[in-house]
C-alpha cells in the first residue's frame, strides 16, 4: 500500500467514523463527530494540494479526481451548513457516509496522471467540474436531511422550508454545471447542446428537481410524502454523475480517464 | 366568449401542468439519453440492433422513442412548455407584486408592549418597511429566462448551420459545394461562403499516446477584405463574418495526385486518411477502401497510404471485377488506370474542421444566464414587508412575506414567545 493511498484511506475511516457517530443524539458524540470530519477535510485539502503540485494541472479530470474532489465538496458544504444550523447535523450520517465511500472507492481507480487535452485547458472545465461537485454536495445533504426527517432525526419546525430551500440550491447548482458544460462545449466544438446519454439525463435530473421544487406548493406534498419524492432527483444526480458511464458511451467519458 | 378565454388561460398557467410537463420532458429524456437513437448509431451499428432486436426496435420507431428528440411528441411537449410557463409566469408574477404592495397581509400579530427589535419599525410610515425586494423578482427571471432558452434554442435549431470539413496542408476553401458534410437538420450556406480559407500549416503534438497540442495555421481573406494570418486552436474559435470554424480534434494525411482525364485535362485530387491520435507521426500504412464513380461507371479503390520522409501509395483498382491496376507508386509515379491517370506527388497532414453559424445561439445563453440570475436572488434575498399599526392601546404587526423564509419564521415565533 503506498503512502498515498494509506492517507486516503486514512480520510475515508475518519469521515465514515464521524458519520456513524453523527447517528446517536448525543450533542458531544455530534461535537466529536464533527471535530473528525474537520480532520478529515483537512487531511483531504492536503492530499489534493499534494496531488496538484505532483501533477502540475488541476486534479480534476480522472476518475480518481472526480471522486476525490466530488467527496471534499460534500464534505465541505456538510460543514459549512452545520456550523449555521446545528440542528441539520443528523444529516452528516448520509454527507460524510457518502463522502467516505466516496474517498474509499477512488483508491480503485487508477491514481496514473494523464496529460491534459486541449479542449480541457480552459477556466470552463474548472467551473463546469467545481459546480459539478457543489451540486453533488448540495445534493447529498439535501438527501440527508430528507432521510433524517423520515427517520426521525430531525425534527425542527422549520425542516420542511429548510430541506426545500437546500433542493433549491442543488437545483440552482446543477443547472449552472449544464449552462457552464453548454457554453463550453458552444466554444469547443460549436455545438451547445448534443443529448448525448449524459446531457440527456443531466437534463432529466433538472426536469426531476423543478418537479420536485413546483411539486412542494401542493399542500398536500409539504411533507415526508415530499421528502420521498425528493430523493428520486438525488438518485439520478449519482447514476447520472458515476452510473452512466459504466453502461453506456459518451462523450464524456473520453474525459474522465479510468 | 370571455369567460372561455379566462378559463383556457387558467388551464394554461395551472401548476398542474406544469408538473404533467416536467415529468414528461424528465421522461422523455431519460428515454432518449438510454433507449438506442438512431441518429446515434453508425450506420452499423442501427443494422446490428435492428437484426438483434426486430419487435422492440419496431415498436420504439412507431412510438417515436427511436428518435425521440426530433418526435412530434417532444416538439409538442415544448410548446406546451413555453405556454404553461409564460401564462403561469404572468399570473403569478402579477398576483405577488400587487398582493406585496397591498393591504392584505399574510399574518398580523399583537402586541401590548413593542419588542425592542421592533421599535425602529415605529417610523417605517404608514406602507411599512421592506426589505429584501430583489428577492421578489426572482422566480418570474427564472421563469422568464427558461422561456427565452426555449424559444431561442428553437430558433436556432431552425436556421443552423453545421457542417464539417477537412483541409489538407495548402488546400483553399471557398465554396460550400462538395466540401461542406452537412450535419443533420443543418441549412445549406449559400455556395459562395464570402471567404477564403487556407490551411498553411498543421501543429499536432502527442505525448505519451495523447493529444498535447492541436494549432492550425490558416490563412484567411474575407470577401473585399485584406489577407490575414490566424490560429485556430481548441476553444478558440475563429469568427469569420456570420461564421465560426471550430477545430474538429481528427486529423489525418492525405495522398496528393494529379489526374489526367482522357481529353488532356488535369486536376488535382486529393484522397484523405483518417489517422488515430495515437497513431500520429508514425509510419503505419493507412488504409482506405473506395468506390468512386468515373463517368458513371465504379471503379473500386483498395489503398494503402505510407507517410513519412519515403511516402508510398499501394493501390489496386477493379472495374467490373477486372483489377485496373495493382502496384505501389513512389512520389513522381503515374498509375495508368484506362479511365485516366493518377500521378502520386506526395503526401501532406490534413485537419478536420467544423463550420457553424447561429445567430440565435447567443440568446440562449442569455436565457441561461437571466434564468440562473433569477433563481440566485430567489435564494438569496428574501423579500419581506412589515408594518406597524397602532391597536387601541397596543400595537398591530402585519408580516407580508413568502413561503420557505425560515429565518423570519424564527424571528416570529420568537415575537410570539416574547409576548
Amino acid at each position: 500500500m503506498t503512502v498515498t493511498a494509506f492517507f486516503q484511506g486514512g480520510i475515508a475511516a475518519l469521515y465514515l467514523g464521524a458519520a456513524l457517530l453523527l447517528w446517536p443524539s448525543s450533542a458531544r458524540t455530534q461535537r466529536l463527530a464533527i471535530a473528525l470530519a474537520l480532520l478529515g477535510a483537512l487531511l483531504h485539502l492536503g492530499l489534493l494540494s499534494l496531488r496538484w503540485q505532483d501533477i502540475g494541472q488541476i486534479p480534476i479530470i480522472t476518475c480518481y479526481e472526480d471522486l476525490t474532489v466530488d467527496a471534499l465538496a460534500v464534505t465541505l458544504v456538510f460543514l459549512a451548513v452545520q456550523w449555521r444550523l446545528p440542528e441539520l447535523r443528523p444529516a452528516g450520517l448520509l454527507a460524510l457516509g457518502v463522502a467516505g465511500l466516496g474517498v474509499a472507492w477512488a483508491l480503485f481507480h487508477s491514481r496514473g496522471a494523464f496529460p491534459m487535452d486541449p479542449s480541457l485547458r480552459t477556466n470552463w472545465l474548472i467551473i463546469h467540474a467545481q459546480l459539478n461537485s457543489f451540486a453533488i454536495g448540495a445534493g447529498t445533504l439535501a438527501a440527508g436531511v430528507h432521510l433524517a426527517w423520515l427517520a426521525g432525526r430531525i425534527t425542527s419546525p422549520d425542516l420542511p422550508a429548510l430541506a426545500g430551500k437546500l433542493a433549491g440550491w442543488a437545483f440552482f447548482l446543477w443547472a449552472a454545471m449544464v449552462a457552464a458544460g453548454s457554453y463550453w462545449a458552444s466554444l469547443a466544438w460549436g455545438r451547445y447542446w448534443g443529448w448525448d446519454p449524459i446531457e440527456s439525463w443531466a437534463f432529466a435530473t433538472l426536469m426531476a428537481y423543478a418537479f420536485v421544487l413546483h411539486l412542494r406548493h401542493k399542500p398536500a406534498w409539504r411533507g415526508k410524502r415530499w421528502a420521498v419524492v425528493a430523493l428520486l432527483p438525488y438518485a439520478m444526480m449519482l447514476f447520472t454523475t458515476y452510473g452512466l458511464l459504466l453502461i453506456m458511451r459518451s462523450i464524456h467519458g473520453q474525459y474522465l480517464f479510468k | 366568449m370571455r369567460r372561455l378565454l379566462a378559463s383556457l388561460f387558467r388551464h394554461a398557467a395551472s401548476p398542474g401542468l406544469a408538473l404533467a410537463l416536467l415529468a414528461l420532458l424528465g421522461l422523455a429524456a431519460l428515454a432518449g439519453g438510454t433507449l438506442p437513437q438512431s441518429w446515434r448509431l453508425s450506420p452499423q451499428e442501427l443494422d446490428a440492433w435492428h437484426q438483434s432486436w426486430p419487435v422492440v426496435s419496431l415498436w420504439l420507431e412507431r412510438l417515436g422513442l427511436a428518435d425521440v428528440y426530433a418526435s412530434t411528441g417532444f416538439l409538442a411537449l415544448y410548446v406546451a412548455l413555453i405556454v404553461n410557463l409564460t401564462a403561469g409566469t404572468v399570473a403569478h408574477a402579477a398576483w405577488l407584486f400587487v398582493w406585496f404592495r397591498g393591504l392584505t397581509p399574510a399574518r398580523a400579530l399583537s402586541f401590548s408592549a413593542l419588542p425592542p427589535t421592533l421599535q425602529a419599525l415605529e417610523d417605517a410610515g404608514p406602507d411599512g418597511r421592506r426589505s429584501g425586494n430583489f428577492g421578489l423578482p426572482g422566480l418570474p427571471l427564472l421563469h422568464a429566462g427558461v422561456v427565452v432558452i426555449v424559444i431561442a434554442a428553437s430558433v436556432h435549431a431552425s436556421q443552423r448551420l453545421g457542417a464539417h470539413f477537412e483541409l489538407a496542408e495548402g488546400e483553399v476553401l471557398s465554396q460550400a459545394k462538395g466540401k461542406l458534410l452537412l450535419e443533420r437538420g443543418s441549412r445549406l450556406p449559400d455556395n459562395e461562403l464570402g471567404f477564403q480559407l487556407r490551411l498553411d500549416a498543421l501543429r499536432v503534438e502527442m505525448e505519451s499516446g495523447r493529444l498535447k497540442e492541436l494549432q492550425a495555421l490558416l490563412t484567411l481573406q474575407e470577401a473585399g477584405g485584406p489577407v490575414r494570418q490566424e490560429t485556430l486552436a481548441v476553444n478558440h474559435p475563429l469568427r469569420i463574418g456570420p461564421y465560426q470554424v471550430y477545430l474538429d480534434k481528427n486529423v489525418g494525411q492525405a495522398a496528393l495526385f494529379e489526374r489526367t482525364l482522357p481529353d488532356g485535362q488535369r486536376r488535382n485530387l486529393l484522397i484523405n486518411f483518417s489517422v488515430m491520435k495515437k497513431s500520429w507521426g508514425k509510419d503505419t500504412p493507412l488504409e482506405r477502401d473506395e468506390v468512386m464513380m468515373f463517368e458513371n461507371r465504379p471503379v473500386n479503390f483498395r489503398m494503402a497510404l505510407t507517410p513519412g520522409a519515403a511516402p508510398r501509395f499501394l493501390l489496386v483498382a477493379e472495374h467490373r471485377g477486372k483489377p485496373v491496376f495493382d502496384g505501389v507508386l513512389a512520389p513522381g509515379e503515374v498509375a495508368d488506370l484506362g479511365l485516366y491517370q493518377l500521378k502520386f506527388i506526395g503526401t501532406a497532414p490534413w485537419a478536420g474542421l467544423y463550420l457553424a453559424s447561429g445567430q440565435a445561439l447567443k440568446w440562449v445563453f442569455a436565457g441561461f444566464v437571466l434564468a440562473l440570475a433569477g433563481f440566485a436572488m430567489h435564494l438569496l434575498f428574501h423579500p419581506r414587508r412589515l408594518r406597524l399599526r397602532r391597536d387601541g392601546d397596543g400595537w398591530l404587526l402585519e408580516a407580508w412575506t413568502l413561503r420557505d423564509d425560515w429565518r423570519f419564521e424564527r424571528q416570529w415565533r420568537e415575537w410570539e414567545g416574547g409576548r
